[in-house]
């Protein structure tokens, strides 16, 4: 049952992964992204962080660096599962407030598009990195408030 | 009480894999890509995107402008030949635009021994660099040049797979490609994502009066090849360096006609 379970999580990885690539398409490669997969990232690391999703975190981003980058193989999967370890370990440590949980975001934004940063450092693309997380923030908590099944037992 | 020691557990297990994924990429380093291309090689199956795949996105909008047109338009033999029209005028309006960046391509370039593909961008990658359509399959290699409709050295190939590769593109900070202009002076193009910096390497002859700076088979290029027009542009000469800032106002976009130069 752990392996199934384990393997479903790794398709829905991948399928998320494939489906913020297919995104990219319909926005025509605009700046300002809707990231699917790094929500779910950020989903995983601050309510649901176990170790059931660390193969998912692992092969998803074996499979990314396969075929979709000139990454060196390895390289995502460090990155995929740094996110999860740091913002869980950081999510931990702050309180539990709006702000505090927008800069972690923040911060996991920052690390998923850390090369976009480095090698292109500036006050622009900082601020794109900026609205980026302001998006998908949003949409993050959009989904957090479906997702929490309490909301409705509350309003009944 | 028990949720201290299980969530050092968790860390320790995450630090675990993420050194595992540090030796794989080690490995995959010292190996020069060998390990990771073997692997991509033997499940390139895996790949979903296609050309095929693009095209049904592309078809989606006007299958929705259909489903519209049924719920207004109460003839539907009318409303049919009215979408079959619609389509045909969509064909054409491509063609056309093939024919016309086709036509712009031939005058810019020499089409002496060389090849050109029609590419199309697949997607952008997480790290912004284009996945493009064709690899193996029609003999793509390293550093094969792009250009655009109108001739112009675009990006150049950075990763191969089976039937599509990575690009870097005048818009990619890592871009940097080398060139040369009529009087044999050399230079250095780099981008900034918004802008072409143009420094030069080598003076033979110290003149301002530059039109284009080229590829060349100097620089294991397969010809001549424009990488950006100066004529309009400031170029600067300081210290028996010759620079200029070029601002690129070329969009890639799904539409985007791309070409791939190989050498027949």
């Amino acid at each position: 049952m752990k392996t199934l379970r384990s393997i479903s999580y790794i398709f829905l990885f991948i399928a998320l992964l494939v489906l913020e690539l297919f995104i990219g398409i319909f926005s025509e490669f605009s700046d300002l992204e809707i990231l699917p997969f790094l929500i779910l990232l950020f989903y995983i690391s601050i309510n649901k962080f176990s170790n059931a999703y660390i193969p998912a975190f692992f092969i998803s981003g074996i499979y990314y660096d396969l075929f979709y980058t000139s990454n060196y193989l390895g390289f995502t999967s460090v990155k995929f599962l740094s996110i999860g370890i740091v913002i869980n370990f950081i999510n931990n440590k702050l309180d539990d407030n709006f702000f505090s949980e927008f800069l972690v975001f923040f911060l996991a934004v920052a690390i998923y598009k850390f090369e976009f940063i480095i090698y292109s450092y500036s006050f622009i693309q900082l601020t794109i990195v900026f609205l980026i997380s302001v998006i998908n923030y949003f949409l993050f908590k959009l989904i957090n408030i479906t997702l929490k099944r309490y909301v409705f037992k509350k309003s009944i | 009480m028990f949720q201290e020691p299980k969530k050092r557990r968790n860390y320790v297990i995450y630090i675990i894999f993420i050194l595992l994924s540090s030796s794989i990429f080690l490995a995959d380093l010292f190996s020069n890509n060998k390990f990771s291309d073997f692997i991509s090689d033997n499940t390139d199956f895996l790949f979903p995107i296609s050309q095929e795949a693009i095209s049904l996105f592309d078809s989606l909008e006007l299958n929705i402008i259909k489903n519209k047109n049924t719920l207004i338009n109460e003839n539907i033999r009318l409303k049919n030949e009215v979408i079959e029209l619609r389509k045909l005028k969509l064909i054409n309006e491509r063609l056309v635009e093939e024919i016309r960046s086709n036509n712009e391509l031939i005058n810019n370039v020499n089409l002496e021994n060389v090849i050109y593909y029609k590419s199309t961008i697949l997607i952008k990658n997480i790290e912004d660099d284009y996945l493009i359509s064709g690899g193996r399959n029609i003999n793509l290699s390293k550093n094969d040049l792009i250009l655009n409709e109108e001739g112009f050295v675009v990006g150049y190939i950075v990763e191969v797979f089976d039937d599509h590769s990575i690009m870097s593109t005048i818009i990619n900070t890592e871009f940097s490609i080398p060139g040369i202009d009529k009087y044999g002076n050399q230079y250095l193009v780099t981008s900034n994502r918004e802008e072409l910096l143009i420094n030069s390497i080598y003076i033979e002859e110290v003149n301002l009066n530059i039109d284009y700076i080229s590829t060349d088979v100097a620089f294991d290029h397969i010809g001549q090849f424009p990488i950006v027009r100066l004529s309009n542009e400031e170029v600067s000469n300081a210290n028996n360096k010759i620079s200029a800032v070029v601002e690129i106002d070329y969009k890639f976009s799904f539409d985007s006609n791309i070409y791939i130069v190989k050498e027949k």
